[in-house]
């Protein structure tokens, strides 16, 4: 079998100042990340041998007829598919009041996308938060 | 609540925040012998999806998305006189973020620098989901219609069987203790029970370090010091354990974490002319005052269907058990380092380092099962290594280096518990030992574990770098590695690993704005670390397997081997015995604004030694940075990175034999 593992990941920042005390930042970045078992696949093979794992219970289940059967694995490899795509964008500004007091006011937004939910629970968010702040030299 | 109206009110609440106007001063001037900034502010958090407080996702080390507010406090200071200088600096965002570090030194004779940090970690909760991937339904209520993949209802595997299915009293969901039937049922299966399943764990984490050090005025050549280092992760984890034989039952519970590392690490350091001697004791100290976990694991099917003989130390029967415990311990290290400059071109170090780790938490009176040995055990570590470097010429630089160590763990005698056979079911039948029902000597079954750490490591290698012109720049190197492991047979590894390790490398600076780097580096070993005997021959022939011929289902009495150890005659290994490594960089400037970055890394590597099947790795890593300056101010910066890994390896299907 195989274990392939994926990521792709873009970022764009800038950082200008277009007139006198002013600046203003930016950063966006976006990643899609992929994981998962490949070509994972049993035959059959049963007759085990085993008096007790060659138990019927096909009336139980009629598409698992004995008790155990390497076969039965084929389905466990989505447990462990990965996919997820995260997106992370700052965008700010800061402005010089005097050459001694500064403002600065800056936006993020985080957001996360579980396509896969197994194991950990569904990891997906959004978040924004914006953070304004005052710095004073002396 | 709408987007719009969120931003609103965000910039609100915002301005009511800048109202802490903080104080005012002048800025730095050319008299003044103090600068200072002060930094009030504060963040407005919003979690868009409303999400439960367990879905972390990008906020693994946000300790404030779950706040909807919360307050920013920076500020540096900076003080310079003839005699002292001083600079602070420190920054609270909330209880679980926030750092702050300061240097101050006295006339450069003492100088002193601090620094602490502490943030939070949310870490996962396993919701153990996956074991829904066996036989039988994992549910504790084993309801119909569960997002089970591969489960069966749970049930008498049989129900044409009475004398099996009757051997089953607790499958009815009524009678108490029903869950553990699972765990009682001879046959393979798995199931879980998440004790806390709605819980959040996350840990604090709190770094100190601390740095002294003294230069003595009248003694220039000598200097002193003291640094210090202290860690505490406190908060709640997940932890796990299992039963087993009969069927695999795994449980999950929250644990209080509270630990606590303190490092203090004295030093003496002397310059005698070309020669530099330093030396550094250091004392580790590491306590666990986390909650004690225990668990009572599940009855063996002993209980359900006779005569079964389990081989298991321990089960229900034992009582509560400690699992997931860290032990204390302390750690002394020695550490001696030289350095001689035998020439301004020749430059010899040394250094050997003697360490002894004490594991606190095993001196109790000697009951395995408890982890107590009657005595603290210890592991012991030397190395030696020693490196010369020489510049022959302005292009020519020549590096041999080597290096020793020697591991030694304790080993330790394990008094193999068999007072746990139970040879009927019959009224007033009570257990015996095992080696007494068998006609074995007493302790029959007891054996010395010796350490997997017990090794000694050669290694030795050698560098040259030539400059061939003012623009071509080549490196090349050898490295050889021998590890050797001392108790190999009781762990069924190999006895030696060695690896020899090939380098080559050139810098071409091509032209003004352009920049080209190559690498290439091949790996060989010979017997890589394995797992040897783990897996029978993977040409299918095992398909077949049979257990020895028995009457009823009743009768579990048979062995592992040799219907399953013996056949047991192939290696697993998930390291290479061959490994090539490219890497590639490339950094053109087609103008004065405009900067271009291109990297990749490529490596194949395989086993193709053992003989279980072949091990294959392929990994990828490249992008490019690109940077765009039209003036001095304004800056773009764009760009993009692919990851590629896969590793082609078979699949082992345990077997089991209830």
């Amino acid at each position: 079998m195989d274990y392939e593992t994926k990521a792709h990941t873009f970022f764009l920042g800038m950082n200008l100042m277009p007139v006198k005390k002013v600046e203003i930042v930016g950063n966006f970045s976006y990643t899609l990340g992929e994981g998962s078992i490949e070509d994972f696949h049993f035959d059959s093979i049963y007759p085990t041998g085993d008096v007790k794992l060659d138990y019927n219970v096909s009336i139980l289940n009629p598409n698992m007829p004995y008790l155990y059967d390497t076969a039965y694995l084929n389905g466990f490899a989505e447990y462990s598919n990965l996919e997820f795509s995260e997106i992370d964008l700052m965008l700010g500004v800061n402005y010089s009041l005097t050459n001694r007091v500064g403002v600065g006011l800056h936006y993020y937004y985080n957001d996360l996308d579980d396509e896969e939910t197994y194991v950990y629970g569904d990891q997906s968010i959004s978040l924004q938060s914006l953070m304004g702040i005052m710095s004073f030299k002396f | 609540m709408k987007k719009g109206i969120l931003i609103t009110t965000l910039l609100a609440c915002l301005s009511l925040l800048n109202v802490n106007l903080v104080m005012a001063g002048d800025a730095k001037s050319a008299d003044k012998p103090y600068e200072a900034e002060i930094n009030v502010g504060g963040t407005l958090a919003d979690d868009l999806d409303d999400k439960e407080d367990g879905a972390k996702g990008v906020s693994e080390y946000n300790s404030i998305y779950d706040k909807s507010s919360s307050v920013y406090l920076g500020g540096k200071l900076l003080y310079r006189s003839n005699s002292f200088d001083f600079d602070a600096n420190g920054r609270f965002q909330d209880s679980d973020d926030q750092a702050y570090g300061a240097n101050l030194s006295l006339n450069r004779i003492f100088i002193y620098k601090t620094k602490y940090n502490e943030f939070l970690h949310r870490t996962d909760h396993d919701y153990l989901r996956n074991l829904q991937a066996h036989i039988f339904r994992a549910d504790s209520d084993g309801a119909a219609g569960k997002a089970d993949p591969t489960g069966l209802p749970f049930a008498c595997p049989d129900p044409n069987n009475t004398a099996f299915c009757n051997a089953l009293p607790d499958t009815d969901s009524k009678t108490p203790g029903w869950q553990n039937a699972r765990a009682t049922l001879g046959a393979a299966n798995v199931y879980y029970t998440d004790h806390n399943p709605n819980a959040n764990y996350e840990t604090s984490y709190a770094d100190w370090t601390n740095k002294f050090k003294l230069n003595l005025p009248n003694l220039p050549q000598l200097k002193l010091g003291f640094d210090h280092r202290y860690q505490r992760r406190e908060g709640c984890a997940q932890s796990k354990t299992m039963s087993k034989c009969s069927g695999c039952h795994i449980e999950s519970f929250s644990k209080s974490v509270d630990e606590t590392t303190n490092e203090y690490s004295p030093y003496v350091d002397v310059q005698m002319g070309p020669l530099a001697v330093k030396y550094t004791y250091s004392y580790r100290q590491f306590e666990d005052d986390s909650e004690s976990m225990h668990n009572t694991y599940s009855n063996l099917a002993s209980a359900h269907v006779a005569p079964f003989t389990s081989n298991l130390q321990f089960d229900g029967s034992e009582g509560a058990l400690p699992f997931s415990r860290t032990p204390d311990s302390i750690k002394s290290t020695h550490a001696l380092k030289t350095r001689l400059d035998v020439t301004k071109n020749n430059i010899f170090t040394t250094g050997i380092v003697y360490s002894k780790t004490d594991n606190q938490s095993t001196d109790g009176s000697y009951n395995p099962l408890t982890g107590k040995y009657d005595t603290e055990l210890q592991m012991d570590s030397v190395s030696v290594m020693a490196k010369w470097h020489t510049k022959l010429n302005k292009r020519l630089s020549f590096t041999v280096h080597g290096k020793y160590q020697d591991i030694d763990n304790d080993e330790l005698f394990i008094d193999v518990n068999d007072n746990n056979y139970l040879p009927s079911l019959a009224s007033g039948a009570s257990k015996v030992p095992r080696s007494q029902y068998y006609g074995l000597e007493a302790g029959y079954w007891d054996w010395i574990r010796k350490s997997g750490y017990d090794s000694e490591i050669y290694s030795f290698g050698a560098d040259i770098a030539y400059k061939a012109t003012h623009s071509l720049h080549i490196k090349g190197g050898y490295d050889y590695h021998l590890e050797h492991r001392d108790n190999y047979e009781h762990h069924d590894v190999p006895e030696d690993t060695t690896k020899h390790t090939f380098k080559l490398s050139g810098d071409w600076h091509a032209k003004r704005n352009v920049k080209f780097g190559l690498g290439y580096k091949l790996m060989l070993a010979n017997d890589a670390y394995a797992v040897t005997n783990a897996m029978s021959p993977p040409d299918g022939s095992f398909g077949s397997y049979a257990c020895p011929s028995v009457s009823g289902t009743e009768s579990f009495d048979r062995s592992y081997d040799p219907n399953i150890y013996s056949q047991r005659t192939k290696d697993r290994s998930n390291q290479p015995d061959l490994a090539h490594e490219f890497n590639l960089k490339l950094n053109l400037m087609p103008t004065n604004t405009f900067n271009t970055n291109f990297y990749a890394k490529y490596r194949i590597a395989e086993n193709s030694e053992i003989e279980g099947g072949n091990w294959e790795q392929n990994l990828f890593n490249g992008g490019v940075n690109l940077v765009l300056t039209p003036s001095q101010k304004m800056t773009f910066t764009a760009g993009y990175n692919y990851f590629f890994d896969t590793y082609d390896s078979n699949y082992c299907v345990a077997i089991y034999d209830g």
